[in-house]
Formats: C-alpha cells, structure tokens, sequence
C-alpha cells in the first residue's frame, strides 16, 4: 500500500471518528472491557458525584439512600444503554442519526436539542465548579478568611476552557488512553477517602452517622428511599445523549452493558457518592472543597481535591467530543474543521467563566430537570429498536434527508414519537417534581422513572401499530420483508450528510 | 458507487482551506461507502451484527440485582 493511499485512509478513519461517518467494526478504538470500562468511570466520576453524595444524606438514613442510589443506577443504566447505545453499536452512526428511525430524518431535532443541552450545559457547569474549587484550593493552601479574588476564578474557568479545547481537538483517542489512568486514580482517591473516614470515625460510627432529623428532606424513610432511587434513574437517564456516541466506537459485544453499568452507574457514580455522603455526613458539610480538605489535612486533602478538579477536565473532553460529533447534524458544520467546530462549542464558555456563582446557582435548578427530557425519548428509542424493528435499521436511510427516505415519516418528523415525547415529560412530572419533592401516591414504591418510561414505550408501541404502520410509515414493513430479502440495493438510495 | 443527494454539488469552495475540511461531495461518496460496508464483510460478520441474546442475559443479571436491592431494602425497613 502506498503512503498516500494509507495517508489517504487514516484521515478518513479521523473524519469518521470526529463526525458522524459510520464507524467500521475494524476502526474502533475500544478493543477491550477495560478500556471502555474505565472511560465510563472517567466520564461519570466528575465532581458532580461528590455534590450528588453531599447531598444524599439529607434523603433519610445515609446508608439507606446510598443503597437507593446505587439501585437506581443500575435500574436505569441498563435500559438506557439498551436503548441509546445497541443501535449505534450495530451500525457505527451517532445517537441522534440512530435516533431519526423513532423521531424521523428532521424530528431528531428534539432529542438533538436535549443532547447539546445536557453535554454543552453540564461543561460549563463543570467549568464553573473547577474554576470555584480551584479558588477554594488556593484560599486553604494560604490560610486566608478571605475568598479568591474574582479574577482568578475567571482566569482559571478561562485556562480550564482552553485545556479542553486542547484536548478536544485531538479527537477520541486522547481521552481514551487518557481514561486508563485517570479512573483508576479516581477509584485510589476514592478509597484512600474511605480509609481516612473509616481511621478517624471507625465502621460503626460511620454506618450509623446521620443528618440530624430536623434538616431531612423527609422523615419517611420508604419516601426518603424512594428519592434516592430516583436520583439515581434520573442520573442514569441523562447518559441516553451518551452511551449511543460511545458505543459506536466498541469493538465487542461483551463490552457493552458491563462496562457501562459499572463503570457509570457503580464505581463513577454509586461508589464515589457513597464515600462522599459518608464525608459530608461526618463533616456537617456537603461541600466537597470544604469536607476534603477537613478529612485529608491540609497536604492530602488539597492534593485529592487537585486531582478531582484536574479530572474535570477529562469529563469535559469527552461531553465536548460528543456534543462536537452531534452537532455535526447542521449541515455547514459537517464540512468545519474539528478544532474549530470545538472553538464553536466553547466560545459561549467565555460569557460564562466570568459569571461562574451565577451559573451554579441558576443553570444548576433547571439541569436538575435534564434527566426529564429523555425519559419519554429512552422509552421511545427502546421500544422502536427492539419490539417495532427487531434490531434492524435500514442505515442508509438514516442519510436520506429527502421524502424518499424510509424515516421521512410526515415531512420529517415522526409526530407520535415528537407527542409521546412530551407526554412522558408530563407524566413524569405529574408523579414527580425533583425541584419541589412534590411526588404521588405511587411514588414511594415504584418511583416515577421506570413508570413512565414503560408507560411512553406503551403507548408509542400501540400509537405506531394503530397509525403509522396502517398509514406505511416509518417503514415498520420492510422489518418483516428483511428476514427473508436482502437489503434495498443502496444504488437505488440518495445520502447525504 | 452508490448515488449521493440531489441536494448536493461538489464544493469547490472546501477542500484544504482553513475553515473547511472536505468538499460537501467527498463526505458523501464517503459516507455512501461506508454504508455500503456495513452490509458487506468484515462488518457483517462482525460482532455488530451477532445476535444480542448474551446482551440480553447481561442486562437481565443487572436488572435482577438492581431489583433485589429495591425489595430488600424496602422489606429490611419495615
């Protein structure tokens, strides 16, 4: 093979890996369960799982709300990586491309705008909460009463936006080699943690360190469970605009479902929360800078709390690089540099790093509600892959963005999965208001993730047999005549990015 | 080689330039391609495209797990 030819090639395996390029069995980079393994982990173990475990012990009896957290992670981890991240698996594309058999060629504007909304609001998120800890840090490294000046945290927010940029711009395979160091040294952090609680406290006073009753969020203790478990599935429902964009870049099937159920939902969310809701219990603070820094003194507790704040940034990367490759849906973008598409993704960063307490204090109340927006979309997606169509996507018409196309369904837009959709946020809201704890009658036993989900995947299933399928739309037909015919010839198919 | 979009005409804007990475016609023969392999071998006979019972059986484990904690911790509290 000549060089220009493998020149040739290997850029072409950089376009399919940085856009939306179907990406071949033999061009992924996740060849084992380790290294899918740990950069789940690394995605999952940002600082959020810290707040997340400050926060758990105000639900009730710490160690009863992690183990409803733990449970809810599993429970919601495994459909929603069934159902984001089995097509894309199978066909290489990206989740909102897989997501058009459901929602149609121009209806993937719903779960598009869901998918920049999680991935770009929670970096600038992040960047908020590295630039403040970072403050924090220099604040205790000097011993002063006073707060870091302002324009430092602005020039850490700004320095951290530019290291994502950085990284970014190298595409999938940095933060993948990147993650095989990075997550196991968050599991040692973690651990070392745990040690110094269980040194300083011993078992006992720990399994039993509570909030005092008095500042719980209920007294109920079913009730106070049943809200653990459901930060975990709402937790794990804001991974379906993820795992579809991970999964495309998996060489085996076995690596999967293990590896993202325990790496997101077990080690880099239940098992980090769980130390932390035990510090914070034991500290009086759900405040990581403040609870890290009491548990490890001032040289561990600072040094763990750089690392924490350093592995932002690999979290980061990894949002930015997915949110980079959806974005990629408007047309112009697919042909931008990837480095500059980046730029892009970021340059609203800047507007935010100087206004980092104002965007934790806003933007925080209104992502508790992102795990909301899919949980309609994950019951919709399953359903439509697994039950409509059996596993079989004609994946050529994912690119047919003309009235030829098979999921053209009416003038793009698939409306029963677009009302189904919203039906599913309705509902959910109805059993359960994560900003007011206003919840039904129900809810103390069956939560309100798992409900609506199946009750959307229902009423999706009974509205595309009673409507689209009689109407021959979406082309639920050509599943039936696959078993036993070929493929359409894809001669006969226009594409197009 | 497959037909790419009516919609589409080569970009003699694009190619090298410092904005743009590929002429619009590029990615799509490009992509028309791909899709094409992923009907044919290696791709097809590929894990992609094994059945997804051991999925299944994974995910089953994972749910029974995530199940008995719920009923456990439930029925320890009372």
């Amino acid at each position: 093979m000549s060089g220009s030819i493998r020149d040739t090639q290997a850029r072409i395996t950089r376009e399919a890996l940085s856009g939306r390029l179907p990406i071949l069995s033999t061009e992924r980079i996740y060849s084992n369960y380790s290294s899918f393994l740990w950069t789940c982990t690394t995605f999952s173990a940002a600082t959020w799982a810290f707040l997340i475990g400050g926060y758990l012990p105000y639900l009730g009896d710490t160690k009863i709300s992690i183990l409803g957290y733990l449970c809810g992670m599993i429970l919601g981890m495994v459909p929603v990586t069934l159902a984001s991240g089995l097509p894309s698996y199978r066909y290489g594309v990206d989740t909102i491309d897989a997501a058009k058999a459901s929602f149609g060629i121009r209806g993937m504007i719903l779960p598009l705008i869901g998918l920049l909304a999680t991935m770009v609001g929670w970096t600038y998120v992040l960047v908020a909460l590295t630039a403040r800890g970072a403050a924090n840090i220099i604040q205790t490294v000097q011993a002063s009463a006073d707060p870091t000046p302002e324009p430092i945290v602005i020039g850490f927010a700004l320095l951290t936006l530019m290291l994502v940029w950085l990284l970014a711009s190298k595409g999938p395979w940095l933060f993948e080699q990147l993650s095989n160091y990075i997550a196991p040294g968050h599991i040692f952090v973690t651990i070392v943690m745990l040690i110094l609680l269980l040194l300083k406290f011993g078992p006992q006073t720990l399994m039993s360190a509570n909030v005092a009753t008095d500042k719980l969020y209920t007294a109920d203790q079913v009730q106070g469970f049943a809200y653990a478990v459901e930060l975990g599935i709402s937790n794990s429902l804001t991974w379906w605009p993820v795992m579809g964009g991970l999964t495309r870049l998996v060489k085996s099937r076995r690596h999967i479902v293990g590896p993202s159920v325990l790496g997101v939902g077990v080690l880099g969310a239940a098992f980090i929360s769980s130390v932390a809701a035990f510090a914070a219990v034991t500290a009086g603070t759900p405040d990581p800078t403040i609870w890290m820094i009491q548990l490890g003194g001032r040289i561990i507790g600072t040094a763990i709390m750089t690392f924490v704040l350093a592995a932002n940034i690999a979290t980061m990367v990894i949002m930015i690089y997915l949110a980079g490759v959806s974005i990629q849906q408007v047309r112009f973008l697919t042909r931008v540099r990837w480095d500059l598409l980046i730029v892009l993704l970021l340059i609203p960063g800047i507007y935010f790093a100087f206004r980092t307490e104002w965007l934790l204090g806003t933007v925080m109340v209104w992502l508790t509600y992102n795990g909301v927006m899919f949980v309609g979309i994950s019951g919709i997606t399953f359903v439509d892959y697994f039950i409509l169509r059996k596993q079989r996507v004609n994946a050529a018409h994912l690119f047919t963005p003309s009235s030829s196309g098979k999921y053209y369904f009416w003038g793009g837009f698939n409306w029963i999965a677009v009302v189904v959709a919203v039906v599913g946020i309705a509902l959910y809201l109805e059993m359960y208001n994560p900003v007011s704890l206003v919840t039904n009658d129900y809810f103390r036993y069956l939560g309100a993730g798992l409900p609506t989900m199946t009750l959307s995947a229902i009423l999706y299933f009974l509205l595309i047999r009673a409507v689209a399928v009689p109407l021959g739309k979406g082309d639920y037909a050509w599943v039936e005549k696959s078993a036993t015919t070929s493929q359409v010839p894809l001669s006969s198919v226009p594409v197009g990015l | 080689m497959p037909e790419h979009s009516a919609h589409i005409s080569p970009a003699a804007d694009g190619a090298g330039s410092f904005f743009v990475t590929e002429s619009a016609s590029e990615l799509d023969r490009e992509l028309a391609a791909r899709l094409s392999d992923l009907e044919r071998l290696p791709h097809s006979a590929s894990e992609c495209f094994q059945p997804a019972r051991s999925i299944f059986m994974e995910s089953a484990v994972w749910m029974i797990a995530g199940a008995a904690i719920w009923i456990l911790t439930i029925v320890a509290m009372r």
